[in-house]
């Protein structure tokens, strides 16, 4: 017949293992959550890095279209003004009707441009151009900082996912560990075996608040 | 027989127990699935949202790129018209034959440039009155058509990912209900108190979980 001897010390062995296996059961649900939620914002900021990237690529190769559109405006109507100039200072005779007629067809190009660009051209189209110009390299910049930031932000993520990821190994040994003293009981060997288990435990928690607030 | 009693009475209250810690592990596992699917279904949204914009992007830049070549191949061809009239009109003016070819082989060159011909095709316009904006707003207006909107798809995974993070608070609940029913089977003296705060939190999480997937 077995007889159950109740040992010394074995209740409080019991409470403190049932604790410590519960505690490590939220440990590891707080630690997954983490981990899940670093992973998610890991996944936030690549998409939102990959939506960047292509908006700054659009943006250069769509401005810079623009901005060679209007230059070939403004460039091409002074060259066909300076074609014109040339022709009729080479001419001797009398030429102040062709001189009209040719006035009138670069009046007409010039405005048929300018609304086609969307503003005059000439001395002010330049500058407007010059100031576009200026306005799409800031852009370019800005977007170029916005990838950085996202860059760090998207890394910063994936650190405190690793490190969620190693404190989450930790809590699972302390569960194995705990389980094992659960198997030993209130002995010398279960007691060592707890305290392993609450250290694991501890470490996992520290690494957790690694994660978090490193 | 009143020890008998009494045995039983503790054999039903351990039973209690744990169907309560399985019932509450179980409740915390199913409810953290939950928000783990959320969590992917934000993921595949933002991946959507990012390939969406790369699509919109890479058309905006090729439609827009050749739309603005063809916008200069226009504004040089107008000019060339100009400069054909002109020349022309001088040949005539003062009969230089020379003056009046050049200007009708000019002529001829205008508007032959396949980017233009395409672009005003493609965007529904006469390419002697051709407006790259024009070309550009009508690829607007088929991007804005489109039922996949990279914001649209950032705005969804961006509510399925709020949706986790709540439903992974709810899942925290239903672990903190599984640790108060652990430290009942430990606890006789506290046991009702706990056991209560456990049920109690279970409930929680489980109405929580139900809130949030179904009705939030």
């Amino acid at each position: 017949m077995d007889v159950e001897v109740p040992m010394a010390g074995s209740s409080a062995f019991t409470r403190l293992l049932t604790a410590l296996i519960g505690l490590t059961a939220v440990v590891a649900a707080g630690l997954t959550l983490l981990e899940l939620d670093a992973h998610r914002k890991e996944a936030r900021y690549a998409g939102l890095s990959s939506r960047t990237a292509v908006a700054l690529g659009e943006s250069a190769a769509i401005r810079t279209a623009v901005l060679r559109y209007e230059a070939t405006a403004i460039q091409g109507v002074a060259g066909l003004q300076a074609k014109a100039d040339s022709r009729q200072s080479s001419t001797a005779v009398d030429q102040l009707a062709v001189r009209a007629a040719e006035q009138n067809a670069l009046t007409e190009v010039k405005q048929e441009q300018s609304k086609l660009i969307g503003f005059p051209i000439g001395a002010k189209g330049k500058a407007r151009l010059a100031a576009e110009s200026t306005a799409a390299q800031a852009k370019l910049v800005r977007y170029g900082a916005q990838l950085d930031a996202l860059g760090a932000l998207r890394a910063e993520s994936a650190r405190r996912g690793t490190r969620a990821s190693l404190a989450l190994s930790l809590t699972a040994i302390a569960g194995a560990l705990l389980g094992l003293a659960a198997v030993l009981r209130a002995g010398r060997p279960g007691r060592i075996v707890l305290t392993a288990g609450l250290l694991a435990l501890v470490a996992a928690g520290a690494g957790g608040m690694w994660a978090v607030l490193g | 027989m009143p020890d008998h009693d009494a045995a039983a009475a503790v054999e039903g209250r351990d039973t209690r127990v744990a169907w309560l810690l399985a019932v509450a592990a179980i409740v915390a596992a199913l409810i953290g699935t939950w928000a783990a699917i959320l969590a992917a279904e934000a993921s595949v949204s933002w991946q959507d949202a990012a390939v969406q914009e790369v699509h919109a992007g890479s058309l905006r830049i090729v439609f827009g790129t050749a739309a603005y070549n063809a916008g200069a191949a226009a504004l040089d061809a107008q000019r060339t018209e100009a400069e054909a009239s002109n020349l022309a009109a001088a040949g005539r003016a003062y009969d230089i034959p020379a003056a009046r070819a050049e200007g009708a082989a000019l002529r001829k060159s205008v508007l032959v440039d396949p980017g233009l011909t395409m672009m005003s095709a493609a965007s529904g316009q006469s390419p002697d009155s051709y407006d790259p904006k024009v070309a550009v707003a009508s690829l607007e207006k088929q991007l804005a058509a489109a039922k996949n909107q990279p914001e649209a798809l950032q705005r969804e995974g961006d509510r399925a990912s709020r949706r986790a993070v709540r439903m992974s608070a709810a899942a925290v609940l239903g672990a903190i209900a599984f640790l108060l029913a652990a430290l009942a089977r430990a606890e006789t003296r506290r046991r009702p108190l706990l056991l209560g705060a456990s049920l109690g939190v279970l409930a929680l999480a489980v109405v929580g979980a139900l809130a949030i997937g179904i009705v939030i």
